[in-house]
Order: structure tokens, then C-alpha cells, then sequence
């Protein structure tokens, strides 16, 4: 096949037009950390599988074929800014009792499952915590 | 297809995927993690070159099923390294057919669809878009080795007897 084996003015336009994807996923890039605060980080096994938005509804399903450790398949579901474990195994269900949660910092931990969702962040709820302590 | 032709045909393969082999073994970390030199992509260079589209067009999907019968399985990563391979196939194909792009063009552009290509298929696979942030460094990547893989190939090419009559 005849190639030129000299480089060229359409390689240079070639370039250009990769400078110019990197800016375009520049500018994602920002864009995502910007809404940082809307993440939700699943674990499973201490290990980040799956990364959800609080502002995008999702249901995130995981298989015990593709996670061993479940004791069965999971469901988590984003809803209208909340997070929580719709379907799930375990001896008393606590992880699907916890119901929706939708504060930043908190989490569900499912241990029997080796599954912990942490919405990322930091929100002051007001409330002044003393360890152990009673006014 | 003559049988000389198929037998150096079938010896760029091996070589592409003992090359690609050898980059799963010994990862270089080179730029950023996850960013390869691309050696099997240059002998898909030599490929393009040699025999021209039509062969060029099965050798990188020949190469991945091979390199996953022998080494690396049907998993996850055999999907991953597809995608990346049937970008960049076209991509190459398309930019090869249909503009004046030199070796240098036609490698580069290979290298950054490459990476874009996997980065779709772990975006599809993980349900998740952070991976897409990822594009960047894989691009920077894909001009720099792109470049340097045509740099070789092109070297190859002036110093190698005509090979494919």
C-alpha cells in the first residue's frame, strides 16, 4: 500500500484534533469534580466497584456470580437524591431496613454482604455530638 | 494470496502477539498507568504497509483472540482490548483510504482510538463515566508512542528488503 513514509500537513491537522479532544475531556473532567459532592462510592470487599451521582436516579445491580462474597443478589437504588439498598440477603435485612439515607458523609454497611455505599462529602447537620457525653 | 505471503503474513501475527504478550508481562510504565508503547500496534503498521487494507483489516481482531486462546483468557480484558483494536482498525483503515496521512498520522490516530476505544468499553462495563476523564492522559499518550511507533516502523521500512511482491 502506497503510505508516505514523511510526515505531513494532515498529520499535523491529526494532532490538532487530539489537543482538541483533550480539552474537550478537560472540561468533563472539571465538570465531574465540580459535582463531587453528589457521589455515592459502593465497596464491595473494600474495593470501590461502582460510583453513583445522588442527583442521577440508577438501580446498580450486583450478582453473586460476579461479587461471591453477596449472599445473594443486590439491588441499590438512587432515587430522587437518596441512596439505598432495595434488594438484598442477610439474616434480619437490616441493610434494606436502613431504608433511603441521603445525608453526605453517612453510609450503609452491609457486612454480611461485604458491601458499604458512602455518600461522599461533608454536611453539617447542626447537631453538636459529644461522645458519651449528656448535658 | 500466495503461500509466501501467507506464511509472512502468519509470522507478523506470531510476532505482533509475542510483542503484545511481552507488554502484558513487563508493564513499562510509561507517562501514565495503563498507557503501553504499542509494539504490536507497529507491526499492524508493517501489516497495513506490506500487504495492505484487506489483510490489515483482521490482523489486530486475529491477534487479540490469539493472544486470549493462548495467554489471557475470554474475560473482561479480551472485550476491553477488542474494543480498543476494532477502533482503531477502523480508524486506521478510514484515515489511510481516504487522506494523505503519513505513516506518522496513520499510527498516531491508531494509538489515540486505541485508548478511546477501551475506555468506552470500561465506561459500558463499570456503568460509569469517570472513566472517560481518563481520555486525557490516554491521548497525550497515544501521540507520543503513535509517534514513536511510526518513527520505528518507517525506520524498519527504509532498512527492510521489499518483502510483499
Amino acid at each position: 500500500m502506497d503510505i508516505s513514509l514523511r510526515k505531513n500537513k494532515t498529520d499535523l491537522f491529526i494532532v490538532i484534533i487530539a489537543a482538541i479532544l483533550v480539552v474537550f475531556f478537560v472540561a468533563i473532567n472539571l465538570f465531574y469534580s465540580n459535582s463531587k459532592d453528589n457521589i455515592i462510592s459502593v465497596y464491595y470487599d473494600n474495593e470501590i466497584v461502582h460510583t453513583m451521582y445522588l442527583n442521577i436516579d440508577e438501580e446498580y445491580i450486583m450478582d453473586k456470580e460476579e461479587f461471591p462474597l453477596l449472599l445473594d443478589r443486590m439491588v441499590i437504588e438512587v432515587k430522587q437524591g437518596r441512596v439505598r439498598i432495595k434488594e438484598e440477603e442477610s439474616p434480619k435485612h437490616y441493610c434494606s431496613i436502613m431504608g433511603y439515607q441521603s445525608q453526605k458523609g453517612t453510609s450503609i454497611i452491609c457486612a454480611p454482604n461485604s458491601v458499604m455505599i458512602i455518600i461522599e462529602g461533608y454536611e453539617d447537620t447542626g447537631i453538636d455530638w459529644t461522645p458519651g457525653g449528656a448535658a | 494470496m500466495t503461500t509466501k505471503m501467507v506464511v509472512r503474513y502468519g509470522f507478523f501475527l506470531a510476532l505482533s502477539v509475542i510483542l503484545s504478550y511481552i507488554e502484558y508481562l513487563v508493564e513499562i510504565p510509561i507517562l501514565f498507568p495503563g498507557a503501553k508503547l504499542g509494539l504490536a500496534n507497529a507491526v499492524g503498521l508493517l501489516v497495513l504497509y506490506y500487504f495492505g487494507i484487506k489483510y490489515f483489516s483482521m490482523f489486530g481482531v486475529l491477534r487479540v483472540v490469539l493472544s486470549a486462546i493462548l495467554w489471557t483468557g475470554f474475560g473482561i480484558n479480551f472485550f476491553i482490548s477488542l474494543s480498543g483494536t476494532i477502533l482503531a482498525t477502523i480508524t486506521t483503515i478510514l484515515i489511510a483510504k481516504h487522506t494523505n496521512a503519513s505513516i506518522y498520522g496513520i499510527s498516531i490516530s491508531g494509538a489515540i482510538l486505541h485508548g478511546l476505544g477501551q475506555v468506552i468499553m470500561v465506561a459500558i462495563l463499570y456503568q460509569t463515566l469517570y472513566m472517560l476523564t481518563y481520555v486525557v492522559f490516554l491521548t497525550i499518550s497515544g501521540v507520543i508512542t503513535g509517534y514513536l511507533m511510526a518513527l520505528i516502523v518507517a525506520n524498519l521500512i527504509c532498512r527492510m528488503p521489499k518483502i510483499v511482491s
